[in-house]
């Protein structure tokens, strides 16, 4: 459906079934205007039509994509919609329960809580992983696709939603495609770099301009190879999104001395929220860059206020140990004690930043009558992060397999699937074969694209 | 009711506790539970016959425990001996424009980060390299080699072999030395470098090692990079000591071939290292092997062992 902004005029093409409901608040991207969208109907074509414009028989195809605009859900009175403030105070005091208030009450009855369920141990993945990286080391990295394959499958079948798995259905062969072909460009770079630095330098330039691609492609393929109740989720971002969000953002943030990296962080999730579909339902995100300053000045203060007092204590010591010989124990103590304290700061301020956003974005999220709910608490995820690492450097990494599981089991199993008309029943949409150059890469750098 | 034929079916391969599917032709699939009916599919079909001997091995914890001490025979066989012996054939069979290059390349480097140009006299530079030269044609006689000087800044006394057969000697080496035979132990140490292509080997190493270590550590990185570092650093200064190692032996031999003395060799390494011995850095992370070590090396030569 069409949807013209009244202020600047700008065209807006928003699929049908991305439309929240009959009505709803729209913020216009051209021009940030706030305004009310009425979904009508063509008397001409019986195609859906904004109520008040004309209808733009024959050209429906060709208008601009749809992440020019963002919907909020609508609220009871949409007259009152009106600033910004009061819409966000309003986020802040529903905090753990999620409202769809564009809902109709007869559906809000409804309403059934699927909370995840994972299932998998660490004894079991134990197994799998250790032997998996035998025949990885035997065959001299070529197993690595199956055990990638093997070690995805493992954690989706033991993730249950009304008690239905998910599944991991990717091809091995596929991603030992992609393994060869980046795995190959990486032996190529580790070599030039110590033999011809200008040939690798070339290499890593190629790598940066590709990298935007290479996560369209990781994306792409992750979710189409994702499926629950066999059915297939989608990706259906785009290439130029991509690029934005991968390429030049990142160029900007030291021209912008970092103040937009709230906004990246923002555009990052929004890449994944607003593209992902499960069968031919795609979702909708409707949430804003403003929420995530919150979120990041949250967390700042939290880095930055402990860092300032330690180092503030530090340079006072380095003071009156100058004046006192001997205290050199005494400052090197002190140093350790504050490289710690910044190093759990930091951590703590990561895990926070997570959490949030990710229950944020979940908590803006919609698959047509299906919301989610996660609840993760940055100081539980703090606890078993650091649990975890203790307890790899104390097993010499033979715990693995269960800090993997326990940081999983933990995430998932605070996250809820929340419906109000049943499950309803997806339809599959269109799938065409996809290579895995993407994921190959992703994987090898370690790129992780937040659930 | 649809018929269709059984081999047309796929059964999802066994994996731990996780539920088995038949999947059709079709896209459409039947969750199967009974282990007598997944039991007779496995049998007809035979599917995905190597997962599910992956699988028999994933359900004995005595297979499993096997697998973990495979894996520690096989990553030590890698890094010992396959990677070595690898790295050597592929540097012997590296052609002389690519060390060129790579030389040229590195000494740029070295020139613009740490070099400033040599001041030694013109008759103290002729004197070293006539020693140099009669080395050369000893070492690498198939290979041409040159010598050039500069002063060492930060990095003192020092010399470098670089692939091409290079060797750089700074000021303060040149300096250092109390007497010729000093300095011919340290160019020999560095012509047996450019004898054995170690740096081309230390290279090739190195992308083997991180490669190997990527794979067995991928997973867990993301939680500790240090997790990673260490133990590269480990492994690689392992090489390096090596190769060291190598180069000392080596040119000791060259010495007592030549019906020549190894104590100057020796004096010169014991004053040049004593110095730089750091109280309390583990000799483990060391790119050199420790003084002590090294001149023990040099005698168990000596001795003829």
């Amino acid at each position: 459906m069409h949807i013209v902004c009244p202020e600047c005029s700008k065209d807006h093409l928003v699929a049908d079934e991305k439309l929240p409901a009959q009505k709803f608040n729209a913020i216009c991207r051209g021009c940030a205007a706030r305004f009310i969208v009425e979904v009508g109907s063509c008397p001409a074509c019986n195609a859906k039509n904004q109520l008040g414009q004309p209808c733009p028989c024959g050209n429906g195809d060709k208008a601009e994509p749809l992440e020019v605009l963002q919907i909020i859900p609508d609220v009871e009175e949409p007259e009152d919609a009106g600033t910004a403030s009061t819409e966000e105070e309003k986020l802040e005091v529903v905090e753990d329960d999620v409202d769809v208030p564009h809902l109709r009450p007869e559906f809000v009855q409804v309403r059934e809580e699927h909370p995840l369920k994972f299932t998998g141990t660490g004894g079991e993945y134990f197994r799998i992983w250790i032997v998996n990286l035998f025949l990885t080391i035997i065959t001299l990295g070529i197993y690595a696709a199956w055990a990638k394959v093997r070690t995805r499958q493992y954690f989706y079948n033991h993730t249950f939603c009304a008690d239905e798995p998910f599944d991991y259905l990717a091809d091995p062969l596929i991603i030992l495609r992609g393994n060869l072909v980046i795995g190959g460009g990486f032996l190529l770079y580790s070599l030039s770099n110590a033999f011809s630095p200008p040939v690798s330098a070339a290499i890593a330039l190629v790598f940066g301009v590709l990298f935007p691609y290479l996560v369209f492609k990781a994306l792409r393929f992750l979710a189409r190879n994702s499926a629950y109740r066999n059915i297939r989720f989608h990706f259906l971002g785009s290439v130029e999104e991509s690029y934005i969000t991968y390429l030049l953002l990142p160029i900007l943030i030291p021209l912008t001395l970092g103040l937009i990296l709230p906004y990246w962080g923002y555009r990052r999730k929004k890449y994944f929220f607003d593209n992902f579909a499960f069968g031919n339902r795609r979702n909708i995100f409707t949430g804003i860059p403003v929420d995530f300053y919150k979120i990041y000045i949250k967390a700042f203060v939290m880095v930055v206020l402990p860092v300032l007092v330690v180092g503030g204590l530090i340079a006072g010591m380095f003071i009156k140990g100058a004046a006192a010989e001997g205290m050199s124990g005494g400052i090197i103590a002190l140093m350790v004690v504050a490289y710690i304290g910044f190093f759990l700061a930091f951590i703590f301020a990561q895990q926070y930043v997570y959490a949030k956003t990710t229950n944020y974005c979940w908590r803006y999220s919609s698959l047509g009558v299906v919301k989610f709910r996660s609840t993760l608490d940055a100081g539980q995820l703090m606890w078993i992060r650091m649990t975890n690492i203790l307890a790899l450097i104390l097993s010499a990494g033979l715990l693995f397999p269960w800090t993997k599981v326990r940081q999983t089991k933990y995430v998932f199993e605070h996250f809820t699937v929340i419906s109000y008309q049943g499950l309803p029943d997806f339809a599959a949409g269109e799938q065409d074969a996809e290579d895995a150059l993407g994921e190959a890469a992703m994987d090898f750098f370690d790129f992780e694209i937040g659930l | 009711m649809l018929t269709l034929p059984l081999e047309q079916c796929v059964l999802t391969p066994p994996l731990g506790s996780s539920r088995r599917f038949l999947k059709f032709p079709g896209g459409e699939r039947l969750q199967v539970d009974d282990p007598a009916v997944l039991a007779f599919f496995d049998d007809t079909l035979r599917s995905h016959l190597g997962l599910q001997w992956v699988h028999f091995i994933e359900s004995h914890w005595r297979l499993v425990a096997a697998c973990v001490a495979g894996l520690v025979v096989c990553v030590w066989a890698l890094m010992a001996f396959a990677l070595p012996h690898f790295a050597k054939k592929i540097a012997l069979a590296t052609p002389a424009g690519v060390m060129d290059r790579i030389s040229d390349d590195t000494l740029k480097l070295l020139d613009n980060r740490f070099f400033a140009l040599s001041e030694l006299s013109p008759g103290r530079k002729a004197e070293v390299g006539k020693i140099f030269s009669t080395l050369c044609v000893d070492f690498v006689p198939s290979q041409g080699c040159n010598l050039v000087f500069r002063k060492g800044g930060t990095l003192g006394a020092n010399a470098f072999a670089l692939p091409s057969g290079l060797v750089i000697v700074t000021d303060e080496l040149v300096d250092f030395a109390e007497n010729n035979d000093e300095l011919a132990g340290v160019l020999a140490h560095e012509l047996v470098h450019v004898k054995e292509r170690h740096g081309v080997r230390h290279v090739i190493q190195q992308a083997g090692v991180f490669m190997l270590i990527s794979t067995l550590l991928g997973d867990m990185t993301s939680l500790t990079s240090l997790g990673s570092a260490l133990p590269m650093m480990l492994v690689e200064s392992g090489y390096s000591r090596q190769f060291e190692q190598e180069a000392d032996e080596n040119a000791s031999r060259y010495f007592l071939e030549h019906d020549r003395s190894v104590q100057p060799y020796k004096d010169m390494l014991y004053r040049l290292t004593k110095d730089q011995q750091l109280p309390g850095v583990a000799s483990f992370l060391a790119s050199h092997p420790g003084a002590e070590e090294r001149l023990q090396a040099i005698e168990a030569v000596e001795r003829g062992d």
